[in-house]
């Protein structure tokens, strides 16, 4: 009987196909197959894991008009004397690899901690803030613990980068969302409209208007703060773009150039 | 060689097929479990909630005529093809006097998908609609079977998760779904299997509080949204 399920379950898994998960979009064709695991080639490092708790927080739809915001001045110091901190969060990790690209298995939790990687050195080395990373390698991390280096280090601003993924497979480009309530949404506001502002500056992406919606992240972070989505995963050219080390490096420099002006400091233009 | 040893050489080769086979056939087992929830199914049955008849969907209203069914317009929205907006495709559906039915049917529609080019499904196909809810103060609450989480095809990222829910808030917060009973849906409470939303889904972003309608996500602007609505 044992060795009757044995085979039983064997022939089963033998004969089905699509084991993990499949590509994007409803409407699919059939037969597609899951494409090739693609792995970005930047080392792993050790890193610090924190976990600490933080309650949510909810509110009313937000509007995303920056009607109100239109002069994108230098932040107000929060705090006098202080070097500014900047968390930078690279999406999903671990068991969550975020979008799985279509054409060649990119996912969006290495395509996150690549650019972080290459953001953080920029603005350390080259800029001299201090950074925070929320995570160093590849493991799983709630968007409350997220939040919480924010808190931690009284940040003046918190990036999460993320891939997109969209309904239309057609639909390309990095977009910039904020939270646009509570005590933080003008100063994400700006932040938001400066970072849009750098990466309009990579010639041939396109990069939408700032948005408002409803992010865990930026809801729990209590900084100033943003989610970049780099580039759509579900299209094939962002997917190519994005598996290429000059492109991420030029969306870094963005990214860079986007703190720096939001910080009132010098260099904020993207090469 | 003796019969005894041989037989206890045996004996224990024996043994070590069938516990090898176990833990194999532990390995299958969980491979078995992990397709099927990839496959939108529930192997334990732990996500069927506390309702779990959508033949008969809660909240849909009953007894009333068949002639008072009438054909008229509402206007359902889904994703654009640039991925950050709504359009807007109007359709005639067969609707009642009543709100809370005229939702459910829009819902439904909505799960459905789109009829035009240029537009694109908010839900998956396989979701069923449990039941709609118009309670107290103008809130609907929405209720979805567990397909809505466990669909691999989902698109997952901020913008896709936000155009999903303003989607739905905003038809079914559309006044072309208003019936003859004087109720007004203002905002769109978001159920999944019976329960609340939780901090794990949607991956993105938060509906656990309930949600008022945006047109600054309708492709056409604000302007278009309030003379529709």
């Amino acid at each position: 009987m044992r060795a009757a399920l044995f085979f039983v379950a064997v022939s089963f898994v033998v004969l089905t196909p699509g084991l993990g998960h499949g590509p994007d979009a409803y409407a699919a064709p059939a037969g597609e197959q899951e494409p090739p695991e693609q792995h970005l080639s930047e080392p792993q490092q050790d890193g610090e894991r924190y976990l600490l708790a933080q309650g949510a927080d909810a509110g009313p739809a937000a509007s995303r008009s920056l009607e109100a915001l239109e002069s994108f001045g230098p932040v107000e110091d929060r705090e006098p004397g202080r070097v500014p901190v900047v968390v930078v969060d690279p999406g999903h990790g671990g068991s969550d690899t975020g979008v799985v690209g279509l054409l060649n298995g990119l996912q969006e939790k290495e395509v996150a901690l690549a650019l972080a990687r290459t953001l953080n050195e920029l603005l350390a080395e080259e800029a001299g803030l201090t950074t925070s990373l929320t995570r160093t390698e590849d493991l799983d991390l709630p968007a409350s613990s997220r939040a919480s280096f924010a808190q931690r280090d009284r940040a003046s601003a918190f990036l999460s980068i993320h891939g997109g993924a969209n309904y239309s497979r057609s639909a390309s480009g990095c977009s910039v969302y904020y939270y646009g309530e509570g005590p933080e949404a003008e100063q994400s506001a700006r932040l938001a409209g400066h970072m849009a502002e750098a990466l309009r500056s990579i010639a041939g992406v396109e990069t939408s208007e700032p948005l408002s919606v409803r992010s865990r992240v930026l809801m729990k972070a209590a900084a100033p703060g943003v989610v970049v989505e780099v580039g759509r995963l579900t299209n094939a050219g962002d997917e190519a773009a994005l598996a290429q080390t000059e492109h991420r490096a030029k969306l870094a420099a963005a990214m860079a150039a986007g703190l720096k002006r939001y910080l009132g400091l010098p260099g904020g233009d993207a090469r | 060689m003796s019969g005894a040893p041989r037989f206890d050489m045996l004996q224990k080769a024996g043994l070590a097929v069938w516990a090898f086979a176990t833990v194999l056939l532990f390995f299958i087992a969980l491979l078995f479990a992990y397709q099927l929830i990839d496959l939108g199914a529930t192997p334990l049955g732990l996500d069927e909630g506390v309702l779990d008849d959508t033949e008969n969907p809660a909240g849909a209203v009953r007894g009333f005529s068949e002639d008072a069914e009438e054909e008229r317009s509402a206007t359902l929205y889904f994703a654009g093809a640039d991925g950050e907006s709504l359009v807007a495709e109007t359709r005639m559906l067969p609707l009642t006097p009543y709100t809370q039915e005229n939702c459910r049917r829009a819902l439904e529609a909505l799960v459905e998908g789109p009829r035009q080019n240029g537009r694109y499904p908010l839900l998956p196909p396989r979701v069923e609609v449990r039941g709609v809810y118009l309670i107290e103060g103008g809130e609907l609450a929405v209720d979805f079977s567990a397909e809505l989480r466990y669909e691999a095809t989902r698109p997952k990222s901020h913008a896709a998760e936000t155009l999903m829910t303003y989607g739905i808030v905003n038809t079914l917060t559309h006044a072309a779904l208003h019936g003859e009973d004087g109720l007004r849906p203002s905002r769109v409470r978001f159920l999944f299997t019976g329960l609340p939303m939780d901090d794990s889904f949607p991956e993105h972003i938060d509906l656990t509080a309930p949600i008022t309608p945006d047109p600054a996500w309708v492709s056409a602007g604000a302007a278009s949204f309030a003379d529709d609505g």
